[in-house]
C-alpha cells in the first residue's frame, strides 16, 4: 500500500493527483464564497455597491458548503462584504469546524467579538486576511469612512495573532495612504503578522469607474516597482500574461483558467468562474453547483487563448501587462478586450518598470 | 501487534476522497498525502468503530486474497499512517 508524502505548495507538489483528479476534469478545488454584500465600512475604492438583495439563508449556505465538500473542494474562502455582519456567522463557522476545509477568512476585523474569537480558535482556519488602509487612525479611517475602525481592526489582528491564528496584514495602497506604506510594514511586524500589499483596483460591480480615482498615480506605482524586492515591500497579484504549458489544450496558449478548479459564489447564489470575472453561469437556488460547473458552455472562458484577445494580442506591452479578463469585463463588458481605464492607462506608462521587474525575477 | 484497539484518523486534517483515492492535507497546508484505493478504504474505516481485525476482514472481502496476507499488509499500512502522524494517539 503506497502512501505518498509531499510538503508545502499544494499545486506544485501535488501535480500528479491534481492534474488527474482536478485539472483534467475541471473539478473545483478552491471556492471563494461571498457570504454577504453587507459591510459596516464604506471604503472609497470598494468595487461593491453593498445593495443587499435576496441573500442566501443560513440553511442554503450550509447546504452549499456540504455539497462543495462532497464534490472534493478543499480550499474555501469566506468573503463579503464583511462576513461578520451576518447574524448567523457563528453558526456557519461552527458548521465548518465539522466540515473541515482549508479555510481562509477575509475580514476587516472590526466586528469580531470575544465569542467569535473563541469560535475561530476552535475552527483553526488556514489563515485570516485582514484589510488595512493605513498605519494610523487618521489615514485608515478616512478611507473606510468609519471613525474608530482602525483601532478595532488592529485589535483583532493582535488577538488572533496571540491565539495562534495565522493572520495576513493585507495592506491596500491608495493615493491617500501611499506615504504610510513603510509605517504599515512596521505596524505589521510590530503586531507579529505577515503582510502583503496590493494596489490593483477593480471597477465597481455595476461598471462605474468612480472608485478608480482613489488608486495610485503613475508615479506612485513607478516608485513601487523600484521598491519591490529591494525594500521588503511584498506585493500580491503581480499577475502577468504567461502560458501554462502543462495545462494547454491543443493548439492554444491558455492565459487564464477561470471556471476550472476555482470559482466564486455570490451572496445571492450566483456562480461565477472567478471572483473577478463576474459572469453568472448559474444560480444555486435553481441548480446544484455540480450541475452548473459541469457545463461546457463556458469553455471559451476556461481555455482563453492569447489569440482570442481583441486588441490586446497586438499590443506591444501585453507581455508586461496586468491584464485581467474580469477587470476588462467589469469595465467594458468584454472580457476579451482591453481595460482602458483600470489597466491600459497605467501599464502603458510603466512599460520600462515592468520590464525591469520581470528581469529581476 | 495490537489489533483490538479501534484506531481513529486525525480529526484536524482536511481530507477528500476523490474517485476512490484520498488526499489529506494538514490545516496549515504544509503536509499533504495521497492514499491509493486500498489505503483509502482503510482510511474510511478508521472511524473508531472498527478494530484492525475487522478492518482486515472487510478489506479481504472487498479485494479478495488471503486474510493472513491482508492482515500483514494492513499492519504495514497502519505503521505508515502512524509514522506520518495521521492517526489520533
Amino acid at each position: 500500500m503506497d502512501t505518498c508524502e509531499h510538503t508545502l505548495d499544494l499545486m506544485k507538489t501535488f501535480d500528479g493527483f491534481m492534474n488527474e483528479k482536478y485539472w483534467a476534469r475541471n473539478r473545483p478545488i478552491n471556492i471563494h464564497f461571498e457570504l454577504t454584500q453587507r459591510c459596516n465600512l464604506r471604503c472609497v475604492h470598494c468595487l461593491f455597491t453593498h445593495e443587499v438583495r435576496n441573500e442566501l439563508t443560513t440553511d442554503e449556505i450550509l447546504s452549499i458548503i456540504d455539497h462543495l465538500r462532497k464534490l472534493g473542494v478543499i480550499s474555501l474562502s469566506l468573503s463579503g462584504g464583511e462576513i461578520f455582519t451576518r447574524k448567523d456567522v457563528s453558526e456557519i463557522l461552527k458548521f465548518l469546524i465539522k466540515e473541515r476545509f482549508l479555510l481562509t477568512l477575509y475580514t476587516n476585523g472590526t466586528l469580531i467579538n470575544d465569542s467569535l474569537f473563541d469560535t475561530i480558535t476552535t475552527l483553526k482556519p488556514f489563515r485570516v486576511e485582514i484589510s488595512v488602509y493605513g498605519a494610523t487612525p487618521d489615514i485608515h479611517d478616512v478611507i473606510t469612512k468609519v471613525p474608530g475602525s482602525f483601532q478595532k481592526t488592529i485589535r483583532s489582528m493582535r488577538v488572533l495573532s496571540e491565539i495562534g491564528i495565522p493572520v495576513i496584514f493585507k495592506g491596500f495602497l491608495l493615493k491617500h495612504n501611499f506615504h504610510q506604506r513603510y509605517q504599515m510594514m512596521e505596524l505589521a511586524k510590530q503586531v507579529g503578522v505577515e503582510y502583503a500589499f496590493d494596489f490593483n483596483l477593480m471597477p465597481m460591480e455595476n461598471g462605474r469607474l468612480d472608485n478608480l480615482s482613489a488608486g495610485l498615480s503613475i508615479n506612485q506605482i513607478r516608485s513601487i516597482y523600484h521598491e519591490v524586492n529591494k525594500e521588503e515591500l511584498i506585493l500580491r497579484n503581480t499577475v502577468k500574461i504567461k502560458t501554462r504549458d502543462s495545462q494547454l489544450p491543443k493548439g492554444g496558449n491558455v492565459i487564464c483558467n477561470p471556471g476550472r478548479i476555482s470559482g466564486c459564489i455570490s451572496s445571492t447564489g450566483d456562480v461565477f468562474p472567478c471572483p473577478t470575472l463576474r459572469i453568472p453561469i448559474g444560480n444555486l437556488r435553481e441548480q446544484s453547483f455540480e450541475d452548473i460547473w459541469r457545463t461546457d458552455k463556458i469553455d471559451s472562458l476556461r481555455y482563453m487563448r492569447l489569440e482570442d484577445l481583441k486588441t490586446c494580442s497586438a499590443c506591444t506591452t501585453l507581455e508586461y501587462c496586468n491584464r485581467c479578463p474580469g477587470v476588462a469585463y467589469l469595465e467594458t463588458g468584454d472580457y476579451l478586450g482591453p481595460s482602458p481605464n483600470a489597466v491600459c492607462s497605467k501599464y502603458k506608462s510603466l512599460i520600462e518598470e515592468r520590464k525591469e521587474g520581470l528581469n529581476d525575477e | 501487534m495490537e489489533t483490538k484497539t479501534m484506531p481513529v484518523r486525525r480529526k484536524d486534517f482536511i481530507w477528500r476522497e476523490v474517485d476512490g483515492e484520498t488526499v489529506i492535507i494538514s490545516s496549515d497546508n504544509k503536509l499533504m498525502h495521497v492514499l491509493n484505493e486500498t489505503a483509502t478504504m482503510i482510511w474510511l474505516l478508521l472511524d473508531g468503530n472498527h478494530d484492525q481485525d475487522s478492518i482486515a476482514e472487510i478489506v479481504a472481502a472487498e479485494f479478495g486474497g488471503s486474510l493472513e496476507i491482508v492482515k500483514k499488509d494492513l499492519n504495514d499500512c497502519m505503521e505508515q499512517l502512524r509514522a506520518l502522524n495521521l492517526l489520533e494517539v
